[in-house]
């Protein structure tokens, strides 16, 4: 039920952003970007299981009979920054154990790059490094505790969190992502997986043309677990003690509970 | 059927998750044992983060106990000031286990700890109780009657100092050695995530030589309260008690226990003991392998909200 009229929902806004892009005044030159999410507060209760966010917009043609094509969209989705330690094993006396390490600072704990095609053909390195789309592009800043910059260790670590976080569906990539339905309107699928981090992210849609970026359209997006979760992490988080005790005082209950019950059958 | 885990941060079976309860509270029903030292690897295992597996289950083996310790209380089967003198141990015990776990924590050591130490205690005592069963076994087999050395017997603890008597265990004993195995049962259950039975037991029975009839009740009396306080004590440094994942196990091990007790009824002691030896040895040979073999990925990631 929740599933089908959150899809009525995203119709509509779908159709909005169509009459939106129609109703546009169109300036010779303009390049004009309109860009929607399906559902920019995704809740976590207790049958969440990763979610998936649909972005779409309208890219408007120069004229009516050009096609554009020739522009080509980049959506990027950034979580919430964390300070991100990595770890390598190693074998000493005959265990392998955690040994060398390198911690990162403010590192998206999520990070979607969706595009029209393969983003190294869409703009030149520097441009996609400014801006900071794609894996390799993301600034990897080194905490203050240890500092290997420019060694060899420097980069295996980062290419560590780099597939680690691939592997978890954390850090994902999809040339092709970005579909043109038609002249004008596109959209995108984003896949988020169940160990999301919560807190406000950021979707932003990157507007190319030959190269050079045109436009950029921000949107916010917040995670936010909800219901008894969020109450649950909740208390976990600001009164921790007292979550302690209650949890403890319900399991003595249990307990008994279940010596009461079962002495009798 | 998927459920969320607010504290895990994770969607895991609720099936699973309940199976696996019901799983350990079978062998922990059928043994006498709190099954905490098979959980907690189990719950590693599946993919729930090392320090929040500890912590819920630490909280699970509370209502475990609870059941387990009015059972024998009823039976009048608990020594309350052994349990008392234990518990006083225990105390410092959970304070110093949380706090090695919270240190390790920070230098990324934890699993590591959490591995060796499960290794060493169940490879120790899987191996000593092994041997010890088969030993009775085969002399059954003979034939030959099997003589336990009986309580009251003197040994190096009675020249120590403090002496206390515990009537219900009918010793007179320094209060030192109740106190030091209560220590060391705290440091585990903080750190292993279990109530720690499985040291204690056999500590009472050929350290302490309390008659056996006694022993597992009080070992279960003080359980409750050791494992209540490290339950607090990781919701308080560490924020890792997912009550969650404590409840489905809690239902499932409830249950498990009921039919794993009657199994049990039909297997004899020295039996029973031999395949609890078998599966806790298994278990510290499963962890053993992770360590001594090179894993897939060397690297590993953890990580803390941006600014903290």
């Amino acid at each position: 039920m929740r599933y089908s009229s959150s899809l009525n929902q995203s119709a509509f806004r779908l159709f909005a952003v169509l009459c939106l892009a129609l109703l546009l005044p169109r300036q010779a030159d303009a390049q004009q970007l309109v860009t929607d999410i399906s559902d920019p507060l995704i809740k976590v209760e207790s049958t969440f299981t990763g979610a998936e966010i649909l972005l779409f917009g309208a890219v408007e043609a120069e004229n009516m009979f050009v096609r554009a094509l020739a522009k080509d969209v980049v959506v990027v989705v950034r979580g919430p920054s964390e300070d991100i330690t990595a770890r390598r094993k190693e074998k000493i006396a005959g265990i392998w154990m955690n040994y060398g390490s390198q911690t990162f600072k403010d590192i998206p704990s999520y990070y979607a790059v969706a595009s029209t095609r393969n983003i190294r053909a869409i703009a030149a390195p520097e441009v996609l490094q400014r801006y900071q789309i794609g894996f390799e592009n993301l600034k990897f800043v080194p905490g203050k505790n240890k500092n290997l910059t420019g060694t060899d260790e420097f980069e295996k670590f980062k290419k560590a969190i780099i597939k680690i976080k691939k592997k978890d569906k954390l850090f994902v990539e999809s040339s092709g992502g970005v579909r043109f339905l038609g002249n004008t309107l596109f959209r995108a699928a984003i896949e988020l997986p169940a160990i999301v981090t919560v807190g406000s992210y950021s979707a932003d849609v990157y507007l190319f043309r030959d190269g050079k970026l045109v436009h950029v359209q921000n949107s916010p997006l917040y995670i936010t677990k909800s219901g008894f979760e969020r109450f649950i992490f909740q208390m976990a988080q600001k009164t921790p003690t007292t979550y302690g005790i209650i949890a403890v005082l319900i399991a003595l209950f249990c307990g008994w509970l279940a010596a009461v019950v079962f002495r009798k059958s | 059927m998927q459920i969320y885990l607010p504290i895990a941060e994770l969607s895991v079976n609720i099936f699973m998750i309940l199976a696996m309860g019901g799983a350990v509270g079978f062998l922990s029903g059928m043994f006498g044992v709190g099954g905490g030292f098979l959980m907690t690897p189990l719950l590693i295992f599946s993919g729930i983060p090392p320090a929040v597996a500890v912590a819920s289950e630490a909280n699970q083996v509370v209502a475990a106990s609870m059941s387990g310790a009015l059972y024998h209380w009823r039976k009048r089967a608990v020594d309350i000031k052994m349990g008392l003198v234990l518990l006083g141990g225990g105390v410092i015990g959970s304070f110093i286990g949380v706090w090695i776990f919270g240190l390790l924590k920070k230098l990324g050591q934890v699993d590591l700890l959490i591995s060796l130490s499960y290794v060493v205690f169940l490879g120790t005592i899987g191996a000593l109780m092994l041997i010890e069963s088969l030993r009775v076994i085969r002399r059954a087999q003979k034939g030959e009657r099997v003589g336990f050395k009986k309580p009251g017997q003197h040994n190096w603890i009675h020249g120590l100092p403090l002496k206390m008597r515990f009537k219900s265990s009918k010793l007179y004993i320094s209060a030192i050695p109740p106190v030091l195995i209560g220590v060391a049962v705290g440091i585990l259950a903080a750190i292993m995530g279990v109530g720690g039975g499985f040291i204690m037991v056999p500590a009472m029975i050929y350290l302490l030589r309390m008659p056996t009839n006694v022993v597992v009740g009080t070992s279960l009396f003080q359980i409750i309260f050791v494992t209540a306080l490290v339950t607090v004590l990781h919701a308080t440094e560490n924020q890792t008690v997912d009550f969650v994942l404590a409840m489905l196990l809690l239902a499932g091990g409830v249950i498990g226990a009921q039919f794993g007790a009657k199994a049990g009824q039909r297997l004899k002691a020295e039996q029973l003991r031999a395949l609890l030896a078998i599966m806790v040895l298994g278990v510290a040979l499963r962890l053993a392998l992770d360590l001594l073999i090179e894993p897939n990925d060397l690297f590993s990631i953890t990580s803390i909200a941006a600014g903290q």
